[in-house]
This record gives structure tokens, sequence and C-alpha cells, in this order.
């Protein structure tokens, strides 16, 4: 036998459990205390050994709440978020979330049940090749043949859904499994958890002399910072190097809000500065980021002159979309750490800079009583500084939270950044007032999102979370109704929501408390009453129905095309 | 067109995850070669073509190298050999094949 094949088989040495005690004991065993789940036929086992465990079981009134709400608590904790559901349509529905996770690179662990393996592959009742069916976004999953290998196979999942980039992986665990009475092996420590690489010291050097000759050099950060834990590393680097910075939508949180060179978003709802800057830079030093189309704009156009030190702890993002001068792959914080330029002389280049930033910055005197979104986001997000958490929904909201809030942190601000999933806001601001019972969390949704799951107001009543929903209602899908305004000639085609119920009695019916806010000298009450409440409390607002989100560059443009209005 | 060699560790579902992987980012796979089983781990040959002209084989090969069920992947010629999930098997169980 060989040395791999060896290593799978060690002599049991444990008492009997069923496969399904297994499960709940090797995530106890791993220090998890929440999942979120729905039972069904298929892990009817697991939901038997669930009774009486330690395991805090949070049930959720759609599949995709539970994914959605265990991929804001993994947000939080940088620990895997657990979530559990039946064979066939439960697994299914846990779909969107798999792929929201595996593409902002959140750990995360998803027991999915399956048929018995005596049926698996002959259409059983409930049966779907949901293995099959998620490969192309998970980072890894497997079907469990034997329940002896139950322990391992959770702990290896552990591990690699929280080292190197961090994502989901699924455990696809027949029922006859999960019944069989077994004996089970030591859980032996894995081969699976992927060590961070320390970054080239050549390139380093490289980098830092490239950095200490530039003219026009913009730090453009991304998501992969707080994956990376480079928070701290990054706001040094921009006090030591005063060096004009961006970021996109994951990466905001990562700058120091308030740091005098921070510009704001770039992107296709960039603020100016940012996207000016980018544009006219002659280095990028990218740093946790993936040259996305949404923040590039036409991509042959972004940055045009510019060369690019490229940072990521996933080498395979280099040279993606953008070719780097200087590759740096591996621990971004020793990599920041490692980068040395001295004394920069780019004192005109920041100036201007500057002065674009002030010029350009956003105002907020609407005119009028009615309620002005960036306005409410804005001041809700003062209210609550540095306890302040935001789950959005997709849509204009989403992109006013981005542009209007403050965070203090990347984890303030939970958004489905790379599916633009609609429906994420509410069973993720639940996920995450329930990991930081603490926080100020708020869930920004709009009247289309809501509706995709709101359920979910049934999990907020029932477990008294202290969740604040504020829905911009604008009567319409607002961002499809200003693309088609934009760029369908005002062809205007099923975006009109005119038909919406009362939300505010809808959430009452929930047992969830709710008021509406009609005008803006609405707006102080309204965010004290948020602020004050102890469990789920709803906030209708009415909006003006052809605000729109400024700047724009218009798809298939470069980013120095930005519409203001 | 490129050859692209791959040590799969033998898992249930590993060799759709890669071909799925070399699809699904650009690429057409002209010809397949799979060795049997030994030891675990199993060759694949493969000759591929990119369907666009941003993709790189490169960073498809990186790609390829951080998926759990890879061993070991190289181009042929003239790629510099990129080591995937060391790792993933027990430390001095199998060395790494130098495949250029
Ligand atoms: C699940 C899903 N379906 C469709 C879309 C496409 N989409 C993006 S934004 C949007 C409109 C969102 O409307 P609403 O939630 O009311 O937000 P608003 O833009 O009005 O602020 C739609 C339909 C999506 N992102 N997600």
């Amino acid at each position: 036998m060989t040395a791999l094949s060896a290593s799978l088989t060690p002599t049991t040495t444990s008492a009997t459990k069923t496969g399904a005690q297994w499960v709940v004991w090797a995530l106890e065993q791993r220090g998890v205390t929440r999942i979120f789940g729905y039972p069904g036929g298929a892990v009817m086992p697991i939901y038997d050994a669930l009774v009486g465990s330690e395991l805090e079981h949070i049930l959720v009134r759609h599949e995709q709440g539970a994914s959605f709400a265990a991929d804001a608590q993994a947000r939080l904790t940088k620990k895997a978020g657990v979530c559990l559901a039946t064979s066939g349509p439960g697994a299914t529905n846990l779909l969107t979330g798999i792929a929201n996770a595996f593409m902002d690179s959140v750990p995360m662990v998803i027991l999915t049940g399956q048929v018995p393996t005596g049926v698996m592959g002959t259409d059983a009742f409930q049966e779907v090749d949901i293995f099959g069916m998620s490969l192309p976004v998970v980072k890894h999953s497997m079907i469990v043949r034997d329940a002896a290998r139950i322990p391992q196979t959770i702990h290896e999942a552990f591990d690699i859904a929280e080292s190197g980039r961090p994502g989901p992986v699924l455990i696809d665990l027949p029922k006859d499994i999960l019944q069989a009475s077994v004996a089970t092996y030591p859980i032996e420590p894995s081969h699976f958890a992927q060590p961070l690489r320390a970054p080239d010291l050549e390139a380093l050097a490289e980098a830092s002399a490239m950095i200490k000759a530039a003219r026009r050099p913009v730090f453009y950060m991304g998501g992969g910072i707080a994956l990376g834990g480079a928070v701290e590393a990054v706001r040094a680097f921009m006090a030591q190097t005063g060096i004009p910075s961006v970021a996109t939508l994951k990466g905001l949180g990562a700058p120091d809000p308030d740091a005098p060179h921070f510009l704001g978003m770039l992107g296709m709802h960039g603020t100016r500065a940012a996207n000016m800057a980018v544009q006219e830079s002659d280095l990028l030093i990218c740093c946790g980021a993936r040259f996305d189309d949404r923040a590039t704009g036409r991509l042959d156009g972004f940055a045009p002159d510019a060369r690019v030190i490229h940072m990521d702890g996933d080498p395979s993002e280099i040279g993606k979309l953008r070719v780097a001068d200087i590759a740096l792959a591996g621990d971004l914080k020793a990599g920041l750490k490692g980068l040395k330029p001295g004394y920069l002389a780019i004192q005109d280049w920041r100036q201007t800079c500057q002065e674009r930033k002030a010029k350009h910055a956003f105002s907020y005197d609407a005119p009028g009583n009615g309620v002005y979104a960036p306005a409410l986001l804005k001041q809700i997000s003062e209210a609550a500084g540095d306890d302040f958490i935001v789950a959005c929904d997709v849509g204009q909201h989403q992109m006013w939270v981005a542009q209007h809030c403050r965070f203090p942190r990347p984890e303030a601000h939970l958004t489905s950044a790379g599916l633009g999933a609609m429906g994420y806001g509410l069973p993720a601001g639940l996920g995450a007032a329930l990991t930081a019972p603490d926080a100020k969390v708020f869930t920004v949704s709009g009247d289309g999102s809501i509706m995709m799951n709101i359920q979910e107001l049934a999990t907020a009543r029932r477990y008294n979370i202290p969740i604040r929903i504020v829905l911009l209602d604008n009567g319409s899908l607002g961002l499809v109704r200003q693309w088609q305004e934009y760029f369908f000639d005002r062809n205007f085609s099923e975006i009109d929501l005119y038909d919406n119920p009362d939300f505010a009695e809808v959430a009452r019916a929930f047992g969830v408390e709710a008021f509406s806010v009609h005008s803006r000298d609405q707006i102080p009450a309204a965010i004290e009453r948020l602020m004050a409440a102890k469990g789920p409390i709803l906030a209708h607002v009415l909006i003006d129905p052809n605000e729109n989100v400024w700047p724009l560059v218009p798809p298939g443009a470069t980013n120095t095309q930005m519409m203001e209005h | 067109m490129t050859i692209i060699q791959i040590d799969m560790i033998e898992r249930e579902g590993a060799l759709q995850r890669i071909i799925g992987l070399i699809e699904r980012r650009g690429f057409s796979i002209q010809t397949l070669d799979k060795s049997a089983p030994m030891q675990g781990l199993t060759t694949l040959k493969l000759e591929v073509a990119a369907r666009g002209s941003l993709r790189t084989v490169d960073v498809l090969v990186r790609q390829i190298a951080r998926l759990f069920d890879v061993y070991a992947v190289s181009t042929l010629q003239p790629m510099p050999h990129v080591m995937a999930h060391q790792t993933a098997l027990p430390p001095g169980s199998l060395s790494c094949r130098t495949l250029a």
C-alpha cells in the first residue's frame, strides 16, 4: 500500500455513533456554535442528531436564506459559515448562496443531504447531482461514501474553506451514510490548509524602486486585503507613502475612511477623483483586487499609461486580465511591509488628486422635502459610527450605500459584490446581527430585492434578531430602470412595481415592528427609532422614483467617460 | 495549441472538475489522454486551444494548480513547472516529478 492510500485507512479507535451524530460531533469539535438550515427527508438523521446537541440551529424559511446568513457570519468571523439543506430542492435552493460565496471568496461549509448511495444515479425521489451542479462555484467538494470518514472530511472541508483564498466547500451526505453506525478514526491534521507564500524579495525590491520612480502612482485596493488580514498593513502603507488611493466595492473599509489621500471607489459608479487618478496614473499598485470589469470599465482603456504592480494572495489572479509588470503573489501583509520606496516626490500629483476630490465631492443638498436616499444613508452610517454594519441588497440602493456610507472596517460592508445577488440583504443582515449582537446592524434593501427573501422576516421575528431594515422604495427595479433610461432609449420594460404591497403592513403581519417615512423632516426621529431597536424593525422609506446613481460610466466606455446626471 | 500535463489525485469528481475548469475558463480540449490510476495518481495529457485572445495558458495552468485534486501541472513546452498542492499528500509520500 502506498503512503497515499495508507494514510486513508488507519484503524478505528472510537466509540460507535451514527454518521449523522458524527457530523454534529465534528462540527462541535471544529468550534462551530451556529448553523443555518432547513430540514427534509435526506437530512432527517442530522436533524435527529441536532436535538440535544450544543449547536444552535437557525431555522430559515428558504434555503437561500441559510446560505446568505452563513455567508455573512463568515465575512464577520473569518471562520467558515455552515449551512445545511436536504437533497434535491433543498440543495438547489442553496446554489445561489454557494455561487455568492465563491465569487466573493467567503469561507463556507455547505452540508447537503443526498439520497442513499444504493439509489444514487437512478433519478430517485429528490435526487439531484448537487456535487456536479455546484462544481463551477465551489472551492472544493466531496461526497462521503464511508461514514467513518465523516469527521476527517468535515475537518478537511473547514481547512480548505478557511485557508489560502477562502471559498465554499460542499459536502454531500447520502442518507444511508448518515444512518450507518460506525466507529471512526481519530482526526488527523489535514494536509489541505494552504500556508500563505512569502513574497519574493527581489520582486519587492524592484517594486519599491518602481514606486520611487513613479510620478503619478495610485494604490488600488480590493477585497483581498480583508481576506488576507492586511487592513492594518494597508493603512500603514497609505500613511507612510501618501499615495493617492482608490478602492473597489469590496475594498471599501480597508482604508481608513478619513484618510486624506483616499479618493473613494473606482469604476462604474466610482468617484470622479478616483477614476481620473487611475486613468492618469503611471503606476498602479494593485493590492488584493482582480481588475473586475465593474471596476475597470473598458479594459483596454483602463489606466492606459500605467505600469502595474499586482499583489494578490491567489497567484492565479495575477495576469488574468491585465499584465503585471511586477507580480507579488502571496502574503499581502508581508508584501506591504516589504515595500520601502522611501521619500516620494509626488507632491503635485497628490495635490491634483486632492483638488479633484474636493471639487467633485458628493453634495447632499437635494431640493425639496422628499427623502434623498444618499443623504439618509450617510446619516445612518454616521449615527452608527464604528458600530455600523450594513448588509445590502442589489441595485441603486447598493451603490448609494457604497458611495455614501462610512465604513470603519471592511466587515462593516456586507455586499453581494461578485455575484450581485438580489435577496442577499435580509438574510445576510440576520446572519450579521446574530454574529455581532452588539453592533448596529442594518439591512438596506430595495422594493424589488426585499421580495426575493421577504420570508426571512419570519426568522427575524422567531429569534428576535435586532436587524434594522431600511427599505428604499422607489416603486421600481431602479437600477434596471436607470439603464433603460440611458442605454435603451427610455424603452421601459418590466421595471414598474406600482402594485407593491404596503411593506410596513407586510412586516407587521410577520410580527416585525415597522413604520413609514415619507419626508425629510421625519428622518431624525426615524434614525433614532432604528438605532434604539432591540428586535427586528423595518423602516419603509419612500424615495423619488426618478432618482439615479451618479456618476455612471456607461457600459463599454472607459472610466474617463463619466456621466454626472 | 498547448499540451498540459496534470498529475491528478484520484478522487470522486476529479476528472470532471478539471475538464470543467478548462472549458469554463475559455479553452477547448482537442485531445485527452488519461492513464490508469497508479498509487492514487492519474496522469492526464491534454491538448488545449484558447477560445479567445484574452486567454493565456499561463493563467489557466495556475487556475488548474489551485484545484485540490491536482498534484502537479505543467505545460510540456515551454511553460515553467507549477507545483500545485504539494501539501495535499502526506509529506514525503511522493516526490514531485518534473514533467517538462
Ligand atoms: C437575483 C437577481 N435577479 C435580477 C438581478 C438584476 N437586477 C439588478 S439590480 C435590479 C433592480 C433592483 O431593484 P430594487 O431592489 O428595487 O433596487 P433599486 O435599484 O430600485 O434600488 C435587478 C432586477 C439581480 N441582480 N439579481
